[in-house]
């Protein structure tokens, strides 16, 4: 077979993986190209084409720590690459240069293609999810951290990302630094997290993952410095147990530092 | 500015640019001879070979498609040679590969660009190729003047239509038709072997080691049933039994770990392996 257009073919195909879809689906195709399909190894140029596009997400590694680790531990990084290169491939979309971009890209690609029955799936879908949420809080330019409403109304302190997750990405992480990760040790159940980037002059520090109840998670999804704790008690049906419960909640969220409530209630708390 | 300089008594040891590689040198000013630094790198962020103050650097290459059957343009050509000449690299590594190949419309359609990649392949195994690689080299070498171009053997994932001998055999072809030094890239010679089912101990004894100027290592990993090169893992055992064995015929002027891909890499593996190299170093 003519060398240049057996190169030329093979570079087509890692350029463009969806032609090697279709010189697999229709070999005829190829041999008109000059290449003889027979011990042609289309699938394994497909990886190869995997690969590449692994290679280009490397500047990523920083804002995914724990994502890439998990696939190289589980091994997948090539099967989620070669997918990845033939979906952009078939959209005729070129991988985006920059580099946040190519961040919320690979998490959406994901998203589509993670299998949830597959544990090492779920547990990339959540740590990518984690990640990029992480990143994007320490993106935040420290001027748009801002405390707005009313002094009346309990605030969030910083910014927050709300996630429901199958695991808890510290549990995730500490599996993970193990010499020898089992990623049957992390437990997997439906829960609902809270990622908190404290004012820049909070001792709280740097971004805090936190768990949180259906009833945290409902107030810091509505908490926006104009609803009062009554409001937030009354969208839960109001009455005195539905206040009683958004009391303790908000305190609850105030003690870890997320939320501010307003003067006056804090006072009424501590007496 | 600092340079190499070759020393016939000792083999250099240096690390591939990249951020782990950074973060050793300032944690470990004296520990390294040199880092290896992409001609791509440079020409993208050519503040990168400031770095040349601190540290010698040599020059590595992916551009200049060398068992490729298209040419690189003249201003990358030049560009590398230019390159070369300014960090005064004892020589310019080179993949036996190729990132270029004419449009699937063919080499008439001049209204088609040459397709590029990003990453290099490994070249179809023949006669054809290593007539190629021969014509190739030479150019590159005029172009280079005084500065040595190695060769560095690819990485073999599966098998290249139209080929009709083995890598090693390839490897040695090349090597007869070209006044080249050998990089000996010891993961991408072991996951060839993996890939292709050959022994690694009878084809190193089949490999040109005494042209080996320089070696590499990097980690490698088996997924979809084939083995990777990957720089973002440590080298398994097998690749320092391997060095070991080199080092039995050879005494390359440099060696250079690869673990560039993560930032991440863990800073203590990174030590632990070059005090490791080190060691088979000064016992060869």
């Amino acid at each position: 077979m003519n060398l240049a257009r057996v190169h030329a073919v093979m570079a087509a195909g890692v350029d463009q993986p969806q032609l090697l879809e279709r010189w697999m689906a229709d070999s005829a195709q190829l041999r008109a190209l000059g290449v003889q399909p027979e011990g042609f190894d289309l699938q394994a140029l497909a990886k190869f084409a995997g690969l590449g596009v692994k290679v280009r997400h490397n500047p990523l590694r920083p804002m995914f720590p724990l994502g890439f680790r998990l696939m190289s531990v589980a091994a997948i990084e090539i099967e989620l690459f070669s997918a990845y290169a033939l979906q952009r491939s078939r959209e005729g979309r070129a991988f985006a240069v920059d580099m946040a971009q190519r961040a919320r890209d690979l998490v959406a690609f994901v998203g589509g293609w993670h299998d949830p029955d597959i544990r090492a799936h779920a547990l990339l879908w959540d740590a990518l999810r984690y990640e990029l949420a992480v990143a994007q809080l320490r993106a935040q330019q420290p001027g748009t951290i801002v405390t707005r409403g009313t002094s009346r109304a309990p605030r969030i302190r910083g910014d927050i990302a709300l996630h429901e997750l199958r695991s808890d990405p510290r549990v995730l992480a500490e599996v993970l630094h193990a010499s020898a990760p089992e990623l049957e040790d992390v437990p997997l159940q439906p829960q609902a997290f809270c990622f908190w980037r404290a004012p820049d002059d909070d001792p709280a520090g740097d971004t805090a993952v936190i768990a949180v109840d259906a009833l945290g998670q409902h107030l810091l999804s509505r908490i926006d410095g104009r609803r009062s704790a009554a409001a937030l008690a009354r969208e839960l049906g109001g009455g005195r147990d539905a206040a009683r419960a958004v009391a303790i909640a908000l305190d609850s969220l105030a003690a870890i530092g997320i939320v501010a409530l307003p003067q006056r209630r804090t006072r009424a708390a501590c007496a | 500015m600092k340079y190499f300089r070759s020393d016939p008594a000792r083999t250099q040891l240096g690390l591939a640019y990249g951020p782990s590689a950074l973060a050793y040198l300032d944690a470990h000013p004296d520990a390294l001879d040199y880092i290896e630094i992409p001609f791509e790198q440079l020409r993208h962020t050519p503040d990168a070979g400031a770095l040349q103050a601190h540290i010698p650097l040599v020059l590595h290459c992916a551009s200049l498609s060398v068992a490729g059957t298209v040419a690189p343009s003249p201003e990358t050509m030049h560009a590398i040679a230019d390159a070369a000449a300014r960090l005064r690299t004892p020589w310019v590594g080179e993949h036996l590969a190729f990132v270029s190949a004419e449009p699937l419309g063919g080499e008439t359609d001049a209204e088609i660009d040459p397709t590029t990649l990003t990453y290099t392949v490994c070249p179809q195994l023949s006669e054809a190729s290593v007539a190629r690689v021969a014509d190739n080299f030479a150019a590159a070498r005029r172009q280079l003047g005084d500065t040595p171009l190695l060769l560095e053997n690819s990485p073999q994932y599966f098998e290249i239509p139209g080929s009709t001998m083995p890598m090693t055999d390839f490897i040695a072809a090349v090597f007869e038709r070209c006044d080249a030094g050998l990089l000996l890239d010891l993961s991408h010679f072991l996951i060839t072997c993996l890939n292709t089912g050959a022994d690694p101990e009878r084809e190193l004894d089949r490999l040109p080691l005494s042209r080996v100027v320089e070696v590499h290592i990097s980690g490698l990993s088996v997924q979809s049933g084939i083995a990777w090169d990957d720089h973002a893992v440590p080298a398994p055992p097998q690749v320092f039994d391997l060095l070991r064995r080199v080092l039995c015929d050879v005494r390359p002027q440099a060696l250079t770990v690869e673990y560039n891909w993560s930032a991440a890499f863990p800073q203590p593996i990174l030590h632990r392996h070059l005090q490791r190299v080190r060691k088979l170093l000064e016992a060869a």
